[in-house]
């Protein structure tokens, strides 16, 4: 073997095979055990449903997995209609359209927006077909609720999340609660504030993506708590790092970006910044904290650069460490095309290593 | 001479051998959870005493596991899969692990279970070729084509990935 080799195989062992469940043999099992399982699992659901249910499975004239049209707009559906499952529905140009789901779920939608209801094998799905949705999950108890795409799947875990789908792509944002998002072998989770797309051009202040709906103004005072650490005044940044790379900084914070780079993701900002304080109470002379302007600077570089491929929060689980081990993680990342100069490419090795690494989750 | 299993023989089988054979696994398929199905698959049908061990327990789980995944490909015209990769990546590269799971996929089989069983099933040349009945050396040779050839295969996706993005 070459040292090419020798240096792919080091590489290859970063990813490790996903550890397989444990096998249960305390009795007899079938070969189609698992189906069965879900066959009596669903049957079982349906029973619930049934006996819990029945004041809103009543106004359905036919199957439970269809829709009551709540709010009609300019659509050719009325108020009070009932629509069976696998048929389209579509809001008409301007308007949205209020649907209520057999679980209580509901489903509003943009104008010329057109969705299916559908029941999956353990519970609804909701195949949008083109535009955008903003769903608000009722509390799958029994079974599960799922947003599909041509290219996405959105798995509910009690939400209030937004889906569009155009020609470019799917992008899905979540207002409240989470949701889990697979594109082909990505699975990616999803925290109040942060989105995710299949294209980056689709990427966009969530305030803007929402504001056609009724509800507008209680989501995006929902959204406000995330985007707030946006509006705060910026500290004052080191005159050291302006200097270094003037022409890469990105935009103040404190305005939402109209281009089409996408808000930072901060699902628990409050939270964090106690972590910081108690980390210099325990042990400042062990790991000495960076200033609070290089935070910044290495959270906008974070936000900036990253934000285009793949959701920034999922950082915060990244423990490595050494700095070498962030600065291997970054280099790779360059490779793939993120724009990071070779000054702010150091900013973010330390913010990272000094924000997220191995030592500091041990102070935490 | 057959020979049926008891079930703590079988949990000690399991114990022992399911990294390789799931790694084996997902050589013929590209969800980890149908990976794991035909894995369960064989060792309920040992519990069962469906199927018996005839020789080197070994290499019969993985003849058993390469039987039911080349079964399962052939009957996925009728399933729904969500594809889902059988690699954990560190943060940040989970559209390398992507391309990797890619870049295998186009590999000869042979070299590929071969990659996977030593890399990620942790098998030594020696193991692996218990496993696949094939020599040893045979086994390693395998193991240094494939691997400069996935080695080629993924800068190839990596890329035109880039590409793309630009």
């Amino acid at each position: 073997m070459d040292n090419e080799d020798r240096e792919f195989e080091t590489f290859l062992g970063q990813f490790e095979l996903r550890k397989p469940r444990g096998l249960s043999i305390a009795a007899p099992v079938e070969d189609a055990r698992r189906t069965h399982r879900w066959i009596w699992a669903a049957v079982a659901a349906v029973i619930v449903a049934s006996v819990f249910s029945i004041p809103v499975l009543r106004n359905f004239t036919r199957g439970a997995s269809g829709a009551i049209v709540e709010a009609a707009g300019d659509s050719n559906y009325a108020t009070g209609d009932t629509i069976a499952a696998n048929q389209a529905i579509r809001s008409g140009s301007f308007d949205p359209v209020m649907l209520r789901l057999a679980d209580g779920t509901r489903v509003e939608m943009r104008g010329q927006s057109e969705v299916l209801i559908e029941k999956a094998n353990d519970g609804l799905r909701v195949r949008l077909s083109r535009g955008s949705i903003l769903v608000s999950a009722a509390k799958q108890h029994d079974g599960h609720l799922y947003v599909e795409t041509e290219d996405t799947v959105v798995s509910v875990l009690g939400t209030l999340f937004l889906v569009e789908r155009t020609s470019l792509g799917t992008r899905v944002g979540v207002c409240e609660g989470e949701v889990e998002v697979r594109h082909g072998l990505v699975l990616r989770k999803l925290m109040p504030g942060q989105q995710t797309s299949t294209n980056p051009s689709m990427v966009g202040p969530l305030v803007d993506a929402i504001s056609w709906s009724g509800s507008a103004p209680r989501l995006i005072a929902l959204l406000q708590p995330v985007t707030a650490p946006q509006q705060q005044p910026a500290p004052p940044a080191p005159e050291k790092e302006q200097k270094e790379a003037p022409k890469e900084q990105p935009a103040p914070p404190k305005e939402e970006p109209k281009s089409e780079k996408p808000p930072a993701p901060a699902p628990e900002p409050p939270r964090k910044k106690e972590p910081p304080k108690k980390d210099e109470e325990v042990a400042p002379a062990q790991n000495p904290q960076p200033d609070a302007g290089a935070n910044r600077h290495g959270k906008e570089i974070l936000d900036r650069a990253c934000s285009q491929c793949h959701v920034t929060g999922i950082v915060e689980t990244t423990r490595y460490n050494s700095k070498e081990a962030y600065a291997s993680l970054i280099a790779r990342q360059r490779q793939m095309g993120a724009g990071l100069t070779d000054a702010e490419t150091q900013v973010l090795i330390d913010y990272l290593f000094n924000t997220y690494g191995a030592a500091q989750r041990l102070l935490k | 001479m057959t020979e049926r299993l008891d079930r703590d023989s079988v949990r000690r089988l399991y114990e022992e051998h399911a990294r390789g054979l799931i790694a084996y696994a997902c050589s013929f398929v590209t969800s980890f959870a149908t990976a794991e199905d035909i894995l369960h698959q064989v060792f309920e049908r040992l519990l069962r005493g469906d199927l018996a061990i005839t020789a080197a327990p070994v290499s019969y789980l993985y003849r058993a596991v390469r039987n039911a995944a080349l079964n399962k490909v052939r009957d996925r015209a009728v399933e729904v899969d969500f594809d889902e990769g059988w690699l954990d990546s560190p943060v940040g590269m989970e559209h390398v692990a992507v391309e990797l799971q890619s870049a295998l996929r186009e590999l000869p089989e042979q070299q590929r279970e071969v990659i996977l069983l030593h890399v990620w099933g942790q098998m030594s040349f020696e193991e692996v070729a218990d496993a696949l009945e094939i020599p040893p050396n045979t086994a390693a040779s395998r193991y240094r084509y494939g691997l400069s050839k996935l080695r080629e295969q993924f800068q190839v996706i990596e890329r035109s990935r880039h590409g793309q993005r630009r």
